[in-house]
């Protein structure tokens, strides 16, 4: 009763609770809600469609095995990027372990094939770039800022840092984006 | 007065206002199966915790070198390996070098402490040497002195050669 108050302005952690007692519409409903906001955080920070569906369905499993010891403790949306940035980092740290002639071409051509394979402008592209070179907790800090929207305090709970530490990554990240681009934009 | 860094608008310069239209933009939609791909990947028993540990515990495949067994059965053969290569002359050089190092060492510490006069400094051991190995000239006889000193060798019987120093060094 009490979580169900807690939760009127975030009704996705509504569903998670009604998934948690065993109403599993409600997990296609957070499905339904989230898969796009997580695929293009994910494909912002990869660069590859099939790696970020992968991650994507990932995150929705890993959150499906939560569901019965789920309490609404913070937003859903902190909760559910948490898990997203655990996956994302496993995944940098699983590729840079990776030997590269232990490389397959076929997952190289995977990289641009499907929809990776659209035709970028010559903006989009650098933008696509200098993205790219931001460090992981500049770029991902960025992404929730901007694409996802979150609060500073919101990105600070999901990154596990403190706000005047968010603060700091986002403003030089957007320091190093105006050099990179500034002959561009 | 307000920190500027606690408004989001000063994120919102110009300059960059491009790139932030272009990340803001959905590029990619997920695919249209998601949720009966999620669904499917949950009707698999999920693994326990006895597996979950196997699998930690599992080689990693990456991590193979296809040429260990290669480098294993070159590293058994190691000793012919090099020693193919050298002239026979050579396995010698070391043990001698090291000797004569340690020769060089010994006299230059003797004669660099206090001496009485006239007194006759040699080898402990360098009488015996000389007496069981008469062929051998005085430098020689020195340094097989010295290494028998180091080895605490009793038998000299042994070192009939030069050649037969090596084995002190083994």
């Amino acid at each position: 009763m009490e979580d169900n108050e807690k939760t009127d302005s975030d009704p996705s952690a509504q569903l998670m609770l009604q998934l948690r007692d065993g109403d599993e519409a409600a997990f296609d409903q957070i499905v339904e809600r989230w898969q796009s906001p997580l695929i293009n955080f994910f494909y912002r920070s990869l660069s590859s469609y099939e790696q970020s569906e992968d991650l994507t369905q990932m995150v929705f499993v890993r959150l499906y095995r939560a569901a019965p010891k789920y309490e609404h403790r913070a937003r859903f949306s902190t909760y559910l990027f948490q898990i997203a940035r655990r996956l994302l980092i496993n995944e940098f740290r699983r590729s840079q372990r990776k030997p590269l002639d232990s490389w397959d071409p076929t997952e190289l051509h995977a990289i641009t094939s499907g929809q990776d394979h659209q035709r970028l402008t010559e903006l989009e592209e650098a933008f696509e770039q200098a993205l790219k070179k931001l460090p992981e907790n500049h770029r991902t800090a960025i992404l929730l800022l901007k694409q996802q929207e979150l609060s500073y305090q919101e990105i600070a709970n999901i990154m596990e840092a403190s706000e005047s530490a968010v603060k700091t990554w986002i403003f030089r990240a957007r320091q190093f984006l105006k050099q990179e681009l500034k002959d561009l934009v | 007065m307000k920190d500027p860094m606690d408004t989001p608008e000063q994120f919102n310069d110009p300059e960059l206002l491009p790139f932030d239209q272009w990340l803001n933009r959905s590029r990619v939609q997920p695919p249209a199966n998601l949720l009966t791909r999620v669904r499917a990947h949950l009707q698999k028993p999920s693994a326990s915790l006895d597996e979950s540990i196997d699998q930690l515990l599992q080689q990693d495949p990456d991590l193979n070198d296809p040429r260990m067994v290669w480098k294993v059965r070159a590293e058994l053969a190691n000793e012919p390996m090099a020693d193919n290569s050298s002239p026979v002359w050579y396995r010698w050089l070391s043990p001698l070098a090291a000797a004569a190092t340690l020769t060089l060492a010994f006299v230059s510490f003797q004669s660099s402490g206090p001496r009485p006069a006239g007194t006759d400094v040699s080898l402990p051991l360098q009488a015996s040497v000389e007496s069981s190995l008469p062929d051998l000239d005085s430098e020689m006889t020195q340094i097989i002195a010295l290494a028998s000193n180091l080895e605490g060798m009793s038998d000299l019987s042994k070192l009939e050669s030069v050649e037969n120093l090596a084995f002190l060094f083994d």
